[in-house]
């Protein structure tokens, strides 16, 4: 059996769903419009290769479940019933774990949600982005601030534990734009929230109006107040500011995404999907297609597995680690890498504290307020 | 063989004419090569050559056709190396001008039609390219006319094609003169070019005027009388090939223990110790760089790779001359003289690719002549040298005529181009009825500051340049010190014409914001002459720099794009608590239009 399979211990379970109605004028990740027929093929490959790893895996616990995309919202929720049931046969799934589906606004309403959690879901995580309708017409969502506000309404009467999905530092977008968006969700008070500014990526249909000089990213002062504002509104709301770009009442961190932010083992099942056992990093093959035909073969979908040198795993470690605001236990890392943060990060950690971008106490190492802001500078300090 | 069977011949031309596709025509029509071991441009070895489409050192090649021995001697094509040019011209009697049919005579084709017939050289002209749709040869003929040379006579080719080559060599043996039958005399080889072998050690292209030489010779360079034994003479055809002897008027290769090419130059001749000649060959020159530049590596780590690399480079090309020299701003480098900036480029270009060594270049400069206020005379190169502006009487600089050649249409672009460059204007000539000549009297630190730049791309492309020293004259000239946060870098430093050193300092210190990244605290860049500030812009202190987005699939992904962003630091030099990238430092050299 393939040594990437050995997982030791229980592992966050990742599920891609690769439909879109529309792609998202930000987006650069690989999705496939969807038209029922597609999605209903592609749920009986992604059960045969769950099949396929219940056979070949030793230790089939699962911790937590994510069902992320592309849209899964767009699944009905006997779709959503049946993919969980058959997660329950084939692995080890206790009964409270968190088990998340993210969800557009467009795709969602009050009588699938009901059913969404009678079938095992307890903690949505959906894409509102903003509460202006112009700026959700540059990000080419479907879906506009009515809809929005109404399915927040929905989420707030059902699920207990929910997410709302904020995007900042839009082309065009004003400070006072964004306070409105920050004040709106606080309305609600979820009992999650992430924030992420705009990225223009390359080959995204928002790159192209930024090349023909149509739209102009804001300055990098406007995106830092913005994200400052955010923190200080956000802790005062009683939100435990946890990650670069993630806020949670007591008890409602992302159990699921502190996986990978302790670097912890996660399955990738999926088109396109990461798995990380420890040691070594796979990734499926990115185009249902090939997907498909790999499963008809009853091989599993993997495009590559790279086996990740231990300088790489301790780099990857301390960037993941960083990104918490409780930062990097040290013990923690002693005992699983044998070797303390210190010995080999001495005069790495002596001059980020100098430019007071990194703080330390007996326990832990962690990003200051003026890391957070900029991050990447320790990050990139930190490979090896 | 005897000299009536044998014809010396050159191929030059302008630039991208086509002069390596024609000799590599030559060679397989006459199966000096076969198909099979041809590779595109046989002549050019380097890489670097046929990347850029020119051809650096000069070559030669036996070619055996019919019952005659025909040696092909190539040519560089670069005003940079036209030392090097005017020496092949000097080991041929006559020579192939192949003329580009679209493109029409250039600056470069007017250089080396004067240099042809300074050499007293046969020349045949060649319009090459009629496969072009854009192909013109009646203009061509037109040209030609107008420059004296006759019409008729051209052949026209499509090297690419091969068509006419025949013809080609025919002419060849037809029109260009046998060699002088001179064997009876003491031993004069002209050094036409001369390369480094780790094995063998220098191998020099010759071209035997008078007498012969055959191996166990004792000869002896005439420019240092310094002593050799000949160890293998030979010819190339293509490769080389060991004969016994090569005589009066043959072009072949002497191996003689010679350790450094300095000491076997080009245009030096060649003479047996025992039974000399009286007089060398004429027209031998030391050739002396024009252009200097600081090299540094950005890694100081690397200094000793660097001097290696240099050392090893200089074996074959003893126009690179170099020495230590440091800065406060980037450590321990070289100065380093050049014939002109391409020359700097390739050197540049190949240190970078064959040695793998990361460098930081300063601005190209020339030599100034300084007469201080106490009566000394100065030559400095590095404007880091300079003397306080005080203790300066006079400052020289060296000027050369350029001639440009462009269609019409471009006249008043390129004029008012060479006027901002402080051009003199001299005289304006109609090559033909739509192209124009312009000569300019320049200073040649315009020249090497990106005046060729901007001279292609205000005409599209078309302009070509050419230009020959004058010598040094007076010049109002001030340095320009640039202040990265309150610090002066020695190696941002310029000597600039005094009435445009507030717009250059502006300029410069607005490219400078551009170029240098947000660091984590304000950084002011200050442009200065003497401590006065003439142009100041701050570079705001970097607030927000952070991957806001990054869960399990990203991780990948994100620790590459760190990994850039790693690289590039490490790439950048620190100067104080500044870091400074590669491309700062050479902004000093471009200017932007219209400003």
């Amino acid at each position: 059996m393939n040594k990437f399979l050995n997982y030791e211990d229980e592992f966050g379970l990742y599920i891609h769903i690769p439909f879109c109605r529309k792609k998202c004028s930000y987006c650069d990740f690989y999705s496939i419009n969807y038209k029922n027929d597609n999605l209903k093929e592609y749920l009986k490959y992604l059960i045969k290769e769950i099949q396929l790893y219940s056979k070949v895996l030793d230790n089939k616990e699962v911790k937590t479940i994510y069902i992320g995309g592309g849209t899964p919202s767009l699944l009905s929720s006997n779709e959503i019933d049946y993919l969980l049931k058959q997660i329950d046969k084939y692995f080890d799934i206790e009964n409270d774990i968190e088990i998340t589906m993210e969800s557009n606004p467009d795709s969602l309403n009050e009588k699938k949600v009901i059913e969404y959690k009678q079938a095992g879901i307890n903690r949505i995580s959906v894409g509102i982005q903003s509460f202006i309708n112009e700026e959700l017409n540059i990000l080419g969502r479907v879906h506009d601030s009515k809809k929005a506000i109404n399915i927040i309404e929905i989420l707030q009467k059902h699920i207990s534990n929910y997410n709302i999905d904020l995007i900042f530092a839009l082309p065009g977008q004003k400070y006072d734009d964004f306070k409105f968006n920050v004040n709106k969700v606080l309305e609600y008070n979820p009992s999650h929230i992430s924030l992420y500014n705009l990225q223009i990526e390359e080959g995204t249909l928002l790159y192209k109006q930024y090349q023909s000089g149509n739209i102009i990213p804001v300055s990098e002062e406007l995106d830092y107040k913005m994200y400052n504002y955010a923190i200080e509104v956000l802790e005062n709301a009683g939100y435990n500011h946890y990650e670069i770009s993630n806020f949670a009442k007591e008890n409602y961190k992302s159990k699921h995404n502190l996986v990978y932010w302790n670097y912890s083992p996660y399955l990738g099942l999926g088109p396109s999907a990461h798995g990380f056992n420890g040691s070594n990093r796979y990734y499926n093959s990115s185009s249902l297609k090939v997907y498909i035909e790999q499963l008809k073969e009853d091989k599993l979908p993997i495009d590559s597995i790279i086996n990740l040198t231990k300088d790489e795993l301790i780099s990857e470690r301390m960037i993941m680690g960083l990104r918490l605001l409780d930062g990097i236990n040290k013990n923690d890392f002693e005992n699983r890498f044998n070797k303390s943060i210190k010995s080999i990060y001495k005069d790495v950690i002596f001059n980020l504290k100098k430019q007071d971008l990194l703080a330390e106490d007996g326990e832990k190492i962690y990003l200051t307020k003026k890391g957070l802001n900029l991050g990447n500078k320790v990050f990139l300090e930190f490979l090896l | 063989m005897d000299c009536q069977h044998i014809r010396n011949f050159c191929i030059i031309a302008h630039i991208d004419h086509g002069k390596s596709t024609l000799a590599d025509r030559i060679l397989e029509f006459t199966n000096t090569i076969t198909g099979r071991d041809m590779k595109a441009q046989v002549l050019d070895n380097m890489d670097l050559e046929r990347e850029r489409g020119i051809t650096i050192k000069a070559q030669a090649v036996r070619i055996n056709y019919k019952d005659y021995e025909l040696n092909l001697i190539d040519t560089p094509g670069h005003v940079d190396f036209s030392y090097e040019v005017s020496k092949s011209l000097a080991a041929a009697e006559g020579a192939l001008l192949v003329i580009d049919a679209a493109q029409g005579v250039e600056a470069q084709t007017m250089a080396n039609i004067y240099l042809a017939l300074e050499n007293d050289l046969e020349i045949i002209p060649v319009i090459n390219k009629i496969d072009l749709d854009t192909a013109n040869p009646n203009m061509v003929k037109e040209q030609l006319m107008e420059i004296g040379i006759d019409p008729d006579e051209a052949i026209l080719t499509s090297a690419k094609e091969g068509t006419n080559i025949e013809e080609v060599l025919n002419a060849v043996i037809d029109r260009i003169p046998a060699p002088q039958d001179n064997t009876a005399k003491p031993l004069r080889a002209l050094v036409f070019d001369s390369v480094y072998d780790s094995y063998q050690g220098v191998i020099a292209y010759v071209r035997i005027k008078d007498g012969k030489i055959s191996v166990n010779d004792n000869i002896k360079m005439m420019a240092n009388n310094k002593k050799y034994e000949v160890d293998e003479v030979g010819i190339f055809n293509p490769t080389m090939t060991e004969v016994d002897t090569l005589t009066a008027g043959e072009v072949g290769y002497v191996i003689a223990g010679i350790k450094d090419v300095r000491n076997c130059r080009v245009g030096d001749t060649m003479t047996l110790s025992d039974n000399a000649a009286e007089k060398p060959l004429p027209g031998y020159k030391k050739v002396k760089p024009m252009v200097y530049s600081g090299l540094y590596p950005s890694d100081n780590n690397d200094f000793n790779l660097l001097k290696d690399a240099l050392e090893k480079l200089q074996l074959n090309d003893a126009s690179l001359v170099f020495e230590p020299e440091t800065s406060e701003a980037l450590g321990f480098g070289f100065r380093c003289g050049f014939l002109g900036l391409l020359h700097m480029e390739i050197i540049q270009e190949r240190l970078e690719r064959e040695y793998d060594i990361d460098l930081i270049t300063t601005a190209p400069s020339v030599i100034y002549k300084i007469e201080t206020e106490s009566d000394e005379l100065l030559e400095i190169e590095n404007p880091a040298d300079f003397p306080e502006q005080n203790e300066i009487k006079v400052i020289k600089e060296p000027f050369v005529k350029a001639t440009v050649h462009m269609p019409e249409e471009y006249i008043g672009s390129i004029m008012e181009l060479c006027q901002t460059n402080r051009g003199e204007f001299i005289d304006m000539q109609y090559v033909d009825e739509n192209r124009v000549a312009l000569k300019y009297k320049m200073p040649l630190s315009e020249i090497i500051t990106d005046f060729f730049n901007q001279l292609k791309s205000k005409s599209r492309g078309y302009a070509t340049l050419d230009y020959e020293m004058i010598g040094y004259e007076e010049s109002d000239l001030v340095k320009l010190d640039i202040l990265v946060n309150k610090e002066p870098v020695d190696a941002l430093s310029t000597i600039v014409f005094k009435d445009k050193a507030q717009q250059q300092g502006q300029n410069l210190v607005r490219k400078l914001k551009k170029l240098i990244p947000k660091q984590m605290f304000k950084v002011p860049i200050q442009a200065a002459i003497d401590n006065n500030i003439l142009a100041r812009v701050n570079i705001p202190a970097q607030r927000k720099d952070v991957l806001q987005k990054c869960y399990g699939g990203d991780i990948s992904r994100k620790r590459k794009l760190l990994e850039k962003q790693k690289e590039g630091k490490k790439r950048m030099k620190m100067v104080g608590k500044v870091e400074i990238p590669q491309e700062a430092f050479m902004a000093v050299l471009e200017r932007e239009e219209d400003e």
